[in-house]
């Protein structure tokens, strides 16, 4: 029989193909067919099956041979029916190519379907694993997801391909989470940035390919930044911070006003070089340097203990300071901690307070930047006498005018200006420079001092 | 030669008589291969005293107009411009010696 080509046209009934012997090398064609294999054939050649129901057996592939299946139905039985536990195997170690030439539906039962070992896998529910043999979703992929063209390692997705949500309507803008899991992070990834929509396809916010966001807007850039924008048409953007759901704190800024706010009744304190260095309490009290304001001493406090210039225009012409539990209300120069006094101009004067005193200073022929020790010129004592030239003004004189190069000059004037002095006090004193006498008023009229 | 495509993607008005608040606006530019595009919102407040054209007769084109008025066309098409003259000649790049 060897060489014979043998064709088996319609049959009505089984052939045994187990009779065929392993010489037998030549093509088979069977047609239009009901087959029955009976027992395991190892070695035939070139098997083609044409409209053929295979009831049961096995076809094991040996070197070189190849098997098409064309409109083929295989059966666990002769009966036709129970495809339930049915096998079609494909045996042998050179099977390297199954082609299902079909153009129409591939349809099977409901049971497992997996390929290779962890790569690809459909559970009895439906439930297909990419990469694992256990979906615990509908699709459990195990690795990188590609779509469209990849150009990376990194997931990427493609310029015509979009992640179509539950329902398969994307236009419908169904939610969607991606979700990082344990110690593994999320990532998203576009070469030039990325864009997100919400409702209406509309683009909410943007990361720009240089890192800058914009939500609201298109990422604002300055050169040398990393830039957050919100922008709204209405008023602006809002910089929220919440606790717990409870929002408490909020940057934002207005048309017409920029605000940094403590929601809630917290204070707000500034930091700088991770210490604070300002606070405003809930009251609105503002500490420098401080974070224990007390109440009732202003609106405005400095820390404990400091010394030396606190408030200050930027050319000293007016400096507030205090140094060794004393005031000063300096002008044109400062005082350092250390009680130095830093002249910042040619001049400079100051009033004190040094512990109930209230004393007078001025200063001249200072060169700007020197160190000087103010000169008092006048002080008034805590019983209320006045020193002038003095620092001790004596206690029996509430005006004590003290000088051995200079005098006291009493008020200049005429007669007749002398005399226009409404209702003249007893004791009031002028000098008349017509008469060119001291006069004092003696509670009735005027008398000069003679011996003058 | 740059090309600029403005849109008006969305809209928002009161219910009361459907005056437009705001207008959600996008610019994409396009010169060849490279692209810049810029996205946002600009606001509108009702004058009474005005005569305003009905929500129902409104084109995009009016409210392209609108938008480009308030920003300003020339500054917004020259900013993207800029964009992609700096795609085309990088003044920086990324990456990493090893």
């Amino acid at each position: 029989m060897a060489g014979v080509p043998y064709t088996f046209g319609t049959a009505t009934t089984s052939i045994p193909l187990s009779n065929l012997d392993s010489n037998f090398v030549t093509p088979v064609t069977i047609g239009n067919a009901s087959v029955a294999l009976g027992n395991t054939i190892t070695a035939i050649g070139n098997l083609t099956l044409n409209n053929v129901t295979i009831n049961s057996g096995t076809i094991n592939a040996s070197v070189s041979e190849s098997y098409s299946l064309a409109n083929a139905v295989v059966y666990s039985n002769s009966s036709n029916v129970g495809v339930t536990n049915s096998n079609l195997t494909f045996n042998g170690s050179t099977l390297t190519t199954l082609n299902l030439a079909y153009t129409g539906t591939f349809t099977g039962g409901t049971g497992v379907i997996a390929i290779g070992t962890n790569q690809i896998y459909k559970d009895a529910t439906g439930s297909v694993g990419i990469g694992t043999a256990s979906p615990i979703t509908k699709l459990d992929v195990v690795g990188n997801i590609n779509f469209g063209p990849a150009d990376g390692s990194c997931v990427a997705v493609g310029t015509t391909n979009t992640f179509t949500p539950s329902g398969g309507n994307p236009t419908a803008y169904y939610g969607m989470t991606f979700a990082g899991f344990t110690t593994n992070s999320l990532s998203f990834s576009g070469y030039n940035g990325l864009a997100f929509y919400t409702n209406a396809g509309l683009e909410r916010m943007r990361i720009d390919s240089s890192g800058n966001v914009g939500i609201g807007t298109s990422p604002t850039t300055y050169t040398g930044y990393t830039s957050l924008a919100l922008n709204n048409a209405t008023s602006g953007g809002v910089y929220d911070i919440l606790s717990n759901g409870t929002r408490v704190a909020a940057f934002f800024s207005s048309n017409v006003t920029t605000t940094l706010a403590s929601i809630t009744s917290i204070p707000l304190a500034f930091r700088t070089g991770n210490t604070e260095a300002m606070r405003i309490d809930t009251s609105g009290n503002v500490g420098i340097g401080t974070a224990s304001l007390t109440a009732g001493y202003g609106p405005l406090q400095f820390v404990s203990g400091a010394s030396g210039s606190l408030i200050s225009t930027t050319d000293a012409g007016l400096n507030i300071a205090q140094y060794n539990g004393e005031a000063y209300l300096i002008s044109y120069a400062t005082l350092s901690a250390g009680g130095l006094w830093t002249a910042r101009s040619t001049s400079s004067s100051s009033i004190s307070s040094r512990v109930g005193t209230i004393v007078f200073t001025t200063n001249t022929g200072l060169t700007s930047g020197s160190s000087f020790s103010p000169t008092e010129r006048m002080r008034i004592d805590s019983s209320g006498n006045v020193g002038i030239g003095t620092s001790s003004p004596n206690a029996s004189a509430i005006l004590d005018a003290q000088s051995t190069t200079k005098g006291v000059r009493m008020p200049n004037m005429t007669t007749t200006q002398k005399n226009a002095i409404s209702s003249p006090a007893a004791g009031l004193m002028v000098f008349d420079t017509t008469l060119a006498k001291l006069c004092v008023y003696s509670g009735s009229a005027w008398q000069t001092i003679t011996s003058v | 030669m740059t090309t600029f495509n403005w849109q008006v993607v969305q809209m928002d008005r009161l219910t009361s008589d459907s005056f437009v608040i705001t207008c959600h606006y996008t610019v994409n530019a396009v010169d060849g291969d490279y692209t810049a595009s810029t996205y946002g919102t600009t606001s509108y407040t009702k004058v009474e005293g005005e005569t305003y054209i009905p929500y129902a007769d409104l084109t995009e084109a009016e409210c392209v107009g609108w938008v480009q008025d308030s920003l300003g066309k020339d500054t917004v098409e020259a900013s993207l411009q800029a964009q992609i003259d700096l795609l085309k000649n990088p003044v920086q790049e990324s990456g990493v010696p090893w």
